[in-house]
């Protein structure tokens, strides 16, 4: 009887639990029912959570292996391809066009495997210090021009030019062919774009033409065209080769005053490298000039064509080809002239340098006691010796 | 869900409805000739970006690329550096004062002086953007891990808390907030930062899409990259938002903000 009535007592206990259990159940499945339906049951919005955070992670992090995974493969491609070969890399002045269309012949032309050189071209910008990249050693070869070479040198960059692409500069004011300016003197009144490093060469010239700088509204803008086409300019300061076919292509007719016939004969994009880098290894650059002599005969022979092949495989995505058989066309004038008809192209010699020199003097840019000759600025050295071989010895 | 639902398009329906205003004035604007040719029109740049998906696309990937790696590292750094300060009191003025002056630098001038030291690649313009972004996760990490309720920190003393259970139990849920602020800013700080880099000469990338377009005078390209960056940077300050809120407990982020 004992026994049966503990098991009676257990059950009665359990039952009771269970009851409460069941009610407290009940109580939460009404409260539910009656309750706001715009609140989730916290575990599953919790679990929802969850789910949303992982999948917003893990795409993030998908994301970004998959980009870099990419990169990494297309460097690998490069490195393979280019083993064994004597590497050069150049940056470029500008973004990649026909602009520097001998370099990339040169590399279609198969004429720096020839060399055997592994070339690789950085396209410039705006804000590109193409002299201090190569005085860094991040770059063998990089562009300038005979006034700004000086600039370095006074700086202390030890570069030298080697050989010179454009033996006439195409750097030009441009203005609108229905108000021209013809000369320093048509400026006066207007406001002109153009560089601070131009405009100390400018300042020379109104000095010697006895002109006020006072009289002329000089802006410092980079070489955007659009502050010409919308009239807030009333000439700005660029490369002809560049903005001519820009200008001309939206129905705008410029008129070019080249500074080389206001006095300021320059050459543009010559070779530059560190001395100290020639002198070690002459060879290597004798190579790569005479790719690149190949490379500016073969773009000089059919522009139009080389224009084609640059935009399909070396420009940026995008470029305008109209505006680049343009200025494929109108480069001769600027690459096969002066020493280049008896030479060939990328000839370079003193004048232009002595020239820069005295205008720097001029200005006052070079100071007391530092002397600059030529011959510590330019090369002709290499030029030569690709010059006189032209055929490549196998 | 429906009060969510309403106050979500409460939230969203006049600033869709001005900026929509917005765009068919402009339209108007550019129809009737009273803009300068340097500016497109809406259509203009919808019908640009369309025919010129490929190419965007083309640049868009590397721009991508630099701007996470270098939001991951810059923001990783910062928050590395947050938790030595944490652990280093002493540390927390000097660390603050070399991070103000560092990010007092204009950006153009800092990419020209990285370009020198690592040279035009892919590291320089990650590293660039790392900077850029690290100073507002810096200045934020520092100061959420610091700034703890008084009453808060006065129970974990009572109760005799370790220093791991003050960090995991206090600092940390308190910096959480400080935190996801600092790395909303240098969200689009990152896509900038980028952009910078990739002016300085790169081969591909948004950056190098402008200035081709800004010196060919397409203007209808300009617009498309503009409107490109502007949504990138928009959408990385959404996901970051996003993330946060499903990190931070609702309760704790509407108590923060004040609801």
């Amino acid at each position: 009887v004992h026994f049966t009535s503990v098991a009676f007592a257990e059950r009665a206990t359990r039952d009771k639990f269970a009851r409460a259990k069941l009610l407290r159940c009940n109580k939460e499945r009404d409260a539910l029912a009656s309750a706001d339906l715009g609140h989730d049951l916290p575990s599953r919005r919790e679990a929802l959570r969850r789910v949303a955070l992982a999948g917003l992670l893990g795409g993030g992090v998908a994301g970004v292996a998959a980009l870099s995974a990419r990169a990494l493969d297309r460097n690998w491609r490069d490195e393979a391809s280019n083993a064994g070969l004597a590497s050069v890399t150049h940056q470029l002045g500008w973004l990649k066009g026909v602009q520097f269309g001998g370099c990339f012949m040169a590399q279609e032309k198969g004429y720096f495997a020839r060399e055997r050189l592994a070339v690789s071209y950085a396209a410039g910008g705006p804000t590109t210090d193409y002299r201090t990249l190569v005085s860094s050693g991040r770059f063998l070869v990089s562009e300038s021009d005979a006034s700004e070479l000086i600039y370095a040198r006074i700086q202390g960059q030890p570069l030298v030019a080697f050989a010179a692409v454009f033996q006439r500069s195409p750097a030009a004011f441009m203005s609108p062919a229905a108000r021209p300016i013809r000369s320093l003197r048509d400026m006066v009144g207007r406001t002109i774009g153009v560089p601070n490093v131009v405009l100390a060469r400018l300042q020379i010239l109104m000095r010697r033409q006895r002109i006020d700088p006072e009289t002329i509204n000089f802006v410092p803008v980079g070489t955007d065209a659009s502050m010409l086409v919308s009239g807030q300019i009333d000439a700005y300061y660029s490369f002809a080769t560049t903005a001519v076919p820009t200008l001309r292509l939206r129905g705008f007719e410029p008129y070019v005053l080249y500074l080389s016939d206001m006095g300021m004969p320059d050459y543009a994009q010559a070779l530059i490298a560190r001395r100290d880098q020639v002198e070690n290894d002459p060879d290597l650059f004798v190579r790569y000039t005479r790719a690149l002599i190949g490379g500016w005969r073969a773009m000089m022979a059919d522009p139009a064509q080389a224009a084609a092949v640059i935009v399909e495989k070396y420009a940026l995505p995008g470029t305008d080809i109209r505006e680049q058989v343009i200025q494929a066309r109108m480069l001769r004038d600027f690459v096969l002239v002066g020493d280049a008809l008896d030479h060939g192209p990328l000839w370079i010699a003193a004048p232009q340098f002595e020239t820069a020199l005295r205008f720097a003097r001029d200005a006052g840019v070079l100071p007391e006691g530092v002397r600059v000759d030529v011959e510590s600025l330019l090369t002709q050295s290499i030029v030569k010796a690709a010059a006189s071989r032209p055929e490549v010895v196998a | 869900m429906s009060d969510l639902w309403r106050s979500f398009f409460r939230s969203v329906t006049p600033p869709t409805l001005f900026l929509i205003s917005l765009a068919l004035l402009w339209e108007g604007a550019v129809r009737a000739g009273l803009t300068p040719p340097s500016i497109a029109g809406p259509t203009t740049i919808v019908d640009t970006l369309v025919a010129d998906r490929a190419t965007i696309w083309h640049h868009l990937e590397p721009t991508l690329l630099t701007t996470s790696l270098g939001y991951l590292l810059g923001s990783g750094v910062a928050v590395a550096i947050g938790l030595c300060v944490y652990v280093i009191r002493w540390l927390e003025q000097p660390v603050l004062t070399a991070a103000t002056v560092l990010s007092s630098i204009p950006m153009l001038a800092l990419a020209p002086v990285l370009l020198i030291w690592l040279g035009v690649g892919l590291t320089m313009r990650v590293v660039l953007t790392a900077i850029v972004c690290a100073f507002p996760v810096l200045v934020t990490i520092v100061q959420g891990l610091m700034i703890v309720p008084r009453e808060t920190s006065e129970l974990f003393q009572s109760l005799a808390a370790s220093d791991m259970q003050r960090f995991r139990l206090l600092a940390l849920p308190n910096a959480l907030p400080f935190l996801f602020l600092g790395l909303k800013i240098a969200a689009p700080l990152a896509v900038l930062g980028t952009l910078i880099g990739e002016w300085t000469g790169a081969e591909q990338g948004m950056g190098v899409y402008m200035i081709a377009a800004m010196f060919s005078l397409q203007a209808d390209r300009l617009w498309s990259a503009v409107t490109i960056v502007s949504v990138l940077s928009a959408m990385a300050y959404g996901y970051i938002a996003l993330i946060e809120r499903l990190t931070i407990a609702p309760e704790f982020l509407d108590g923060e903000v004040g609801r």
